[in-house]
């Protein structure tokens, strides 16, 4: 029934025209029948009674209102662009950051029942360290132990290899045990996991379907085909949907063999961790119960592991743990930055409504009723806040699209993937859009106290309100405040990017550059075959004019490589025989001259010390402080613990022969690793780079040197040719990417607030014209008179400065050392600098009083161009 | 402006549809149907007719078509519905009780 009449309503709105219409011709043939067709009442007048019926009114109202609106805000297209802009900017800020935090630290695993997914390790009780590894043998057990896990998986260990297509390609590929797509629940594009059995006696493998779509052009005849990795034949059984929520999806996942003897045995470390379901009904704390039972069981008396314990922890924690720093602090940023956009909109408005008192004291003046006033002035504020909402809408998409392609990458762990979280884009609108409706109401406030004559009898601006004076002077000093904070903020990440560039890194990157060749097959399957590429390579990059030296090593400075485990051999008792963990790295000769790291101690690898030789290495100076101390680390031994590549696993003493610098490992801001290093011939590593020091520019190299490594081996595949400065360059992105943040919060900030400390100058000398006026008059010198106004500009910078440091202060005692660089972590967020920097806190606070001035001092001046004789006239 | 009806508040809409439901009418001819039946008691301007027409057309109670009427104009024709029906009823009821009701208090008070 009830629809009904609303339909029949919408179709009269919709052929409102013709229904009018036909009732006008209606109407008239009435008249004409009647006998005195005067006597018919006034059609128009009869219409408007019909259409009233319809009840559709309010919305002829609206529209009307809408229209004034319109007209209203284009009249002033300063303040309209300005509100729109500031307000969608504080949208789009706020809506980003909480999109990205949300995808990275919020957003549920996208697995069917993530709180199920749990995460499996041991490590020891000390709060630095690391997981302990987990053999096959273990895993299985844990699968028999704890039952209130439904399946136990792991993912093992990842690399590069070579896929033999029609080219040579490299590939990412993990291991992982065969349960790990069915405990996810990932599903399978096509093709089926690792469940076919007619694999034969090759592994199965998945690949992505990022990798799929990249090495073999989508073509789909690849399921159920064999391919060549690295040395081995594996059969392709299917297609996964990418999913980078655990970290990057490697290309090619391969199943792991679990009957396999090398699964079985007990003594190697296969996984970091490992990935559990709880049971529909179990609690996370009794599978921990029954690992913790199986483990004091089943661990022998002697093992290195007693007293370490097991964790199990929400899956989501687990990969989200380590990263939620920064990403907070974007958001707290954005959140001041949606803050002073409120603000400043709102101080906008209330100026705005107070020069538009005198229209309202008109318009209520000739029986404008204050609820159409009210309407009228809320179709403005709605109309104010839906064009920033469109605007903010589209600048956040913009936002999102080029911060997931600039932001760097140890930022955003779980994809790139970040989609507009459109309820916080509601949320955050819903409080500008209040804001913006409560403020736009301003002018009806004051309206019943509004002296009335003294608005319209003198022809010239009310005077002065003090309501509106106090509530203006509070939202300035509140908006400096937080001005300051931000600008503290940036001051304080500013002289941490300058000491980072400053960093010594331990080697010289200028002119140097690596090329990264990835040996594998059969071809390279003994060491003396890396070791004789390896020495083509490095003797045929030297012959090449422009090549002053060249090193092939494991890896290289900012390029990390694996750690291993060490102990100091014959190790007194103040020192005891801990294991320790250093990056191991195995290099040629040349590789110290070459990159210009100092040799401080003891000799050089010279080419004596090959695959026969005693078993040498070369420590830097961290690793010889924390292992030797003061004594002399020359002549000691390190016995090294088994490794999982290949070249690393090679367990044994090694004499120390030389000490050298440290260099930066993983990025400038880190704490100091301990390194060890070994004559490439005594461990030939089947990945590794060639590192030259040029005499000519770089670029002029690139092709040479990859012309060369082509024509060495044509199925090798070769890297670009990386400069070193290039690889500083990118350490610093992180850091660059959150100054570049912040200073641009800063900037915003000092902008509006700019335009707000000359809005309130300006408005404050406007409103004294008549006092200064008089003032001139009897003889006061201009200059006092715009040192009075420009203190009144100053009194903001200083009570707002003020409430700044106070809050800078509060902010760093909350925060703590939340963006320091932990001990045994790299990327920490400041480097060389305390949140309460005192220069820099010093800087903020006079910059913001001088800004201040500044702003104040264009509206002050025009304190001398009142000219006193007028405004006694117009009194 | 406005001449006095005769009309009982509230009675207009069940006398519009009374009329119709003899018959289709145009908006002229329900004004004069209303007049003669009542024995020239009861007149109905085009001040309320219209706009109680555009009611009835909004509830569903009568439908429009086009017409030509007796000048030759294009009119419309209205004509009661299924649901104009059932209101007719229940307000007549109504209309009947209501009135049965005020006859006895007048004559036995």
């Amino acid at each position: 029934m009830i629809i009904g009449e609303w339909l029949r309503r919408f179709s009269y709105l919709l052929n409102r025209r013709r229904f009018e219409r036909s009732l006008q011709e209606e109407m008239e043939a009435h008249r004409e029948m009647l006998r005195e067709p005067i006597r018919f009442g006034n059609t128009l007048r009869l219409r408007e009674a019909s259409h009233d019926v319809w009840g559709w009114n309010w919305l002829d109202d609206l529209c009307r209102q809408f229209r004034y609106a319109l007209r209203i805000l284009r009249r002033e297209p300063t303040f309209t662009l300005t509100a729109i802009l500031t307000l969608a900017l504080g949208i789009a800020t706020s809506t980003t950051a909480f999109s990205i935090v949300d995808a990275e630290l919020w957003r549920p695993l996208p697995f069917s029942n993530p709180d199920e997914l749990v995460a499996i390790y041991s490590r020891g009780p000390s709060a630095r360290a690391m997981s302990d590894g987990i053999s096959g043998a273990e895993l299985l057990e844990w699968r028999a132990a704890a039952s209130a896990l439904s399946d136990i998986a792991a993912v093992g260990r990842t690399s590069r290899q070579i896929l033999r297509l029609e080219t040579a390609q490299s590939a990412v590929v993990t291991e992982v045990t065969p349960n790990y797509f069915a405990l996810l629940e990932r599903p399978v594009i096509a093709g089926s996991g690792f469940t076919v059995a007619d694999a034969g006696r090759n592994r199965t493998a998945v690949l992505t379907d990022r990798a799929w779509r990249r090495l073999f052009g989508a073509n789909p005849s690849v399921i159920g085909s064999s391919q060549t990795v690295g040395s081995e034949i594996v059969f392709i059984s299917g297609i996964v949907q990418t999913d980078d929520s655990l970290g990057p999806d490697p290309d090619l996942f391969i199943a792991l063999d679990e009957s396999a003897s090398l699964f079985r045995d007990r003594t190697k470390p296969m996984f970091n961790n490992a990935i559990g379901r709880l049971r529909p009904d179990a609690a996370a704390s009794v599978a921990l119960a029954q690992l913790q039972a199986n483990a004091a069981r089943s661990r022998p008396p002697g093992d290195e592991r007693n007293g370490h314990l097991i964790y199990v922890e929400g899956l989501e924690d687990y990969y989200t743990g380590s990263n939620w720093r920064p990403l907070y602090f974007f958001l707290g940023a954005s959140l001041i930055v949606l803050l002073l956009s409120i603000i400043n909109v709102a101080t906008l408005l209330l100026a705005r409504a107070f020069g538009r008192m005198r229209e309202f004291a008109v318009r209520g003046a000739l029986g404008g009723a204050q609820s159409a006033l009210a309407r009228q002035l809320l179709v403005e504020g709605g109309l104010l806040a839906t064009c920033s909402a469109i605007v903010g809408f589209f600048l956040t998409i913009a936002a999102l699209r080029s911060v997931t392609t600039q932001l760097p990458t140890d930022l955003l762990l779980r994809g790139r993937n970040i989609p507009v979280d459109f309820r916080v884009g509601v949320f955050v609108l819903g409080i500008t859009g209040l804001v913006t409706l409560g403020f736009v109401l301003a002018p009806l406030i004051p309206l019943r106290s509004f002296d009335l004559s003294s608005s319209l009898g003198h022809g010239r601006r009310a005077g002065r309100l003090p309501a509106e004076g106090r509530m203006r002077g509070l939202l300035l000093t509140a908006q400096i405040a937080m001005t300051v904070v931000l600008l503290s903020g940036a001051g304080i990440f500013l002289k941490s990017f300058v000491s980072l560039t400053n960093v010594p890194l331990g080697f010289d990157p200028a002119n140097a550059a690596a090329i990264r060749v990835s040996l594998g097959g059969p071809k390279y399957s003994t060491d003396a075959a890396v070791r004789s590429y390896a020495n083509q390579l490095s003797e045929g990059a030297r012959a090449i004019p422009g090549v002053r030296l060249a090193a092939t090593a494991s890896s290289s400075p900012l390029g990390s490589g694996p750690l291993v485990q060490f102990t100091v051999a014959g190790a007194t008792g103040s020192r005891p025989a801990d294991p320790s963990r250093a990056i191991l790295r195995a290099v040629s000769p040349a590789y110290f001259e070459a990159l210009g790291i100092r040799i401080l101690r003891g000799r050089n690898f010279t080419d004596g010390d090959t695959a026969g030789a005693e078993r040498v290495a070369i420590v830097n100076e961290s690793l010889a402080r924390t292992a030797f101390g003061s004594e002399d680390p020359l002549g000691r031994v390190i016995e090294l613990a088994p490794g999982r590549l290949t070249w690393t696993n090679r367990p044994g003493a090694l004499l120390i022969i030389g000490v050298v610098s440290n260099v930066k490992q993983v990025g400038l801001n880190e704490v100091e690793f301990a390194d060890i290093l070994v004559p490439f011939s005594q461990a030939p590593a089947p990945s590794l780079e060639l590192i030259v020091r040029a005499g000519v520019p770089l670029s002029t190299l690139s092709k040479p040197l990859r012309d060369y490594a082509a024509k060495l081996d044509p199925g090798v595949p070769v890297s670009v040719v990386t400069p070193f400065e290039q690889r500083v360059s990118t350490a610093l992105q992180g850091d660059r990417f959150n100054l570049l943040l912040i200073s641009g919060f800063a900037a915003v900030a000092l902008l509006l607030a700019t335009i707000g400390v000359y809005g309130v100058v300006a408005y404050n000398v406007q409103a004294r014209t008549q006092e200064i006026g008089v003032r001139l008059a009897l003889g006061a010198h201009p200059a006092r008179l715009i040192v009075s106004a420009l203190w009144y500009a100053g009194r903001f910078g200083i009570a707002g400065g003020a409430f700044g440091l106070a809050g800078t202060f509060a902010l760093a005692a909350v925060l703590g050392d939340a963006l320091y660089l932990v001990p045994g972590a790299h990327n920490g967020l400041l480097y060389n600098v305390t949140t309460t920097d005192p220069s820099t806190l010093a800087s903020a606070f006079t910059s913001i009083i001088g800004v201040a001035l500044v702003a104040g001092a264009i509206p002050a001046y025009r304190v001398t161009r009142v000219d006193p004789a007028s405004v006694l006239r117009n009194d | 402006m406005r001449r006095d009806s005769g009309l009982p508040p509230g009675t207009l809409d069940m006398l519009v549809l009374r009329v119709l439901a003899s018959e289709p009418l145009h908006g002229y001819a329900i004004a004069q149907r209303i007049h003669v039946l009542s024995h020239q008691e009861l007149s109905v301007e085009e001040g309320s007719l219209y706009p109680a027409l555009q009611k009835l057309l909004m509830k569903g109670w009568v439908k429009a078509s086009p017409a030509v009427s007796e000048t030759g104009r294009q009119v419309r024709e209205y004509r009661i519905t299924a649901a104009g029906k059932k209101q007719l009823d229940s307000e007549l009821n109504e209309y009947k009780r209501v009135n049965h009701a005020i006859a006895r208090l007048l004559e036995n008070a």
